[in-house]
């Protein structure tokens, strides 16, 4: 059966901090941050909620791929960061933008866009409908814990959405793997006030904790494997490919990969100078930009690799329609 | 004749971020070597690449002579 995207969108916030704004605070610097990551600024919610972010970027979507909200067979909204832990945030997403078809939330962490067009792939082979929204919100900002300095320079918020109509050559691969190790990038959940809890959560912090070199080598060879996986399954090299979207979680991770695996710089998407990593919303951001910059010809290769927390990897190789 | 581990790891220091201006001897820390945290772990990489080896990321050489014991430790296995 298999896809195409018909429609892209993204909605940042306003509000863009800068490293030098963030040294007024914390024990850090331009000169840290900078070459370590790619990062120069970040956007960051202030005053607007998540819920307005996703349902912008939904509704700019739709008009991109020239469909309604009534058009609409399933919304999923990735995030790990919702306005709302229940109901999902693709229920917010669906009443601002007034759809009635299912709408739901999938968490894996920055690989969620890819786990949710695998879902979209499926929801189309079972003939449930003829389009589907992913949604990618997160607001990064109220996860981390604002006194590491080794971790809250690196995130941003955002939101950046999809249409994916039935039909259509993509994708010609697609893969998720999950590399089991809960502790290396851990957000705890809720610990609750229950009378009957005899375990102790109260000490665990609700807040991002990670292991940054870990992370940083699961990165670049998850990357690497799966581009390489891509390529092998599909009988063509990597400088078959047009378009490479990684996860946009450290430039330093983007550029060790793209040495690593040999194709040209300038084939390999980067926003994360002005983003920081805005977990599962920056693929389709990405994608979003391509599509934007004229750069993205109908019949070329976009290859997406999402990785991260899990540890969890998806990737997938689309036909651009 | 071939070249030394210690050599070819002395070129992967250089290619990862090492200043051409120290010379490096076993007993170089890395970051004497110019690497910064992140540059040690891309010059782990690029170990596993050239000697086709697994480092674990818990094994976290601080000098040049430690990245070539790692590395010798990994080959003979
Ligand atoms: C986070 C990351 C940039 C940290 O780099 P690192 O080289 O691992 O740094 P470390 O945490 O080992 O810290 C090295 C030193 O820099 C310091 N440091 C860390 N963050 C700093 C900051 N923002 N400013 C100044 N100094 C900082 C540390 O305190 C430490 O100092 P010390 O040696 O005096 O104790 C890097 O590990 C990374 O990007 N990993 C991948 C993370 C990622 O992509 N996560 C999301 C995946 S979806």
């Amino acid at each position: 059966m298999a896809f195409s995207i018909t429609g892209t969108a993204s909605a940042l916030p306003e509000r863009s901090v800068t490293n030098d704004e963030l040294s007024t605070f914390l024990d850090t610097s331009d000169e840290w941050i900078f070459p370590r990551t790619g990062i120069k600024s970040r956007r960051v919610v202030t005053s607007e909620s998540l819920d307005e972010l996703a349902s912008r970027a939904a509704r700019a979507a739709l008009e991109d791929a020239g469909i309604t909200a009534a058009d609409l067979s399933l919304i999923i909204c990735t995030t790990t960061t919702g306005d709302h832990l229940v109901p999902a945030e693709a229920c917010a997403i669906a009443a601002a933008i007034g759809a009635t078809c299912p709408a739901y939330d999938i968490s894996a962490a920055c690989a969620g866009f890819v786990f949710a067009l695998d879902i979209a792939d499926g929801w189309f082979a079972r003939g449930r409908g003829k389009h589907v929204l992913i949604v990618s919100a997160e607001e990064m900002t109220r996860l981390v814990d604002w006194t590491d300095r080794a971790t809250c320079v690196l995130f941003g918020d955002g939101a950046a959405a999809a249409v994916l109509e039935a039909g259509g050559a993509s994708p010609l691969y697609l893969n998720l793997t999950c590399d089991p190790q809960v502790d290396v990038l851990e957000v705890p959940g809720i610990a609750g006030s229950s009378p009957f809890k005899q375990r102790d959560d109260e000490a665990r912090a609700n807040v991002l904790s990670m292991q940054g070199r870990r992370v940083f080598k699961f990165g670049v060879s998850t990357i690497c494997d799966s581009v390489h996986a891509m390529c092998d399954a599909c009988n063509i090299t990597p400088a078959d490919i047009d378009h490479f979207v990684f996860h946009q979680a450290n430039e330093r991770i983007l550029a060790a990969a793209t040495t690593r695996l040999g194709v040209e710089n300038d084939r390999v998407v980067r926003l994360i100078e002005h983003t920081g990593n805005i977990s599962s919303a920056c693929i389709p951001l990405a994608l979003d930009e391509l599509a934007r910059s004229g750069k993205l010809a109908s019949g070329q290769l976009v290859a997406l690799v999402g990785f991260g927390a899990g540890l969890d990897t998806g990737a997938c190789l689309l036909r651009w329609a | 004749m071939a070249e030394s581990t210690f050599d070819r790891v002395c070129n992967i220091i250089r290619e990862n971020g090492g200043t051409s201006d120290v010379e490096l001897t076993p007993e170089t820390t890395l970051a004497d070597a110019g690497l910064d945290s992140l540059a040690s772990v891309e010059a782990v990489i690029a170990c596993e690449d050239e000697f086709d080896i697994e480092i674990d990321t818990d094994a976290n050489p601080t000098t040049v002579g430690e990245v070539v014991e790692l590395v010798e430790s990994l080959m003979e296995n």
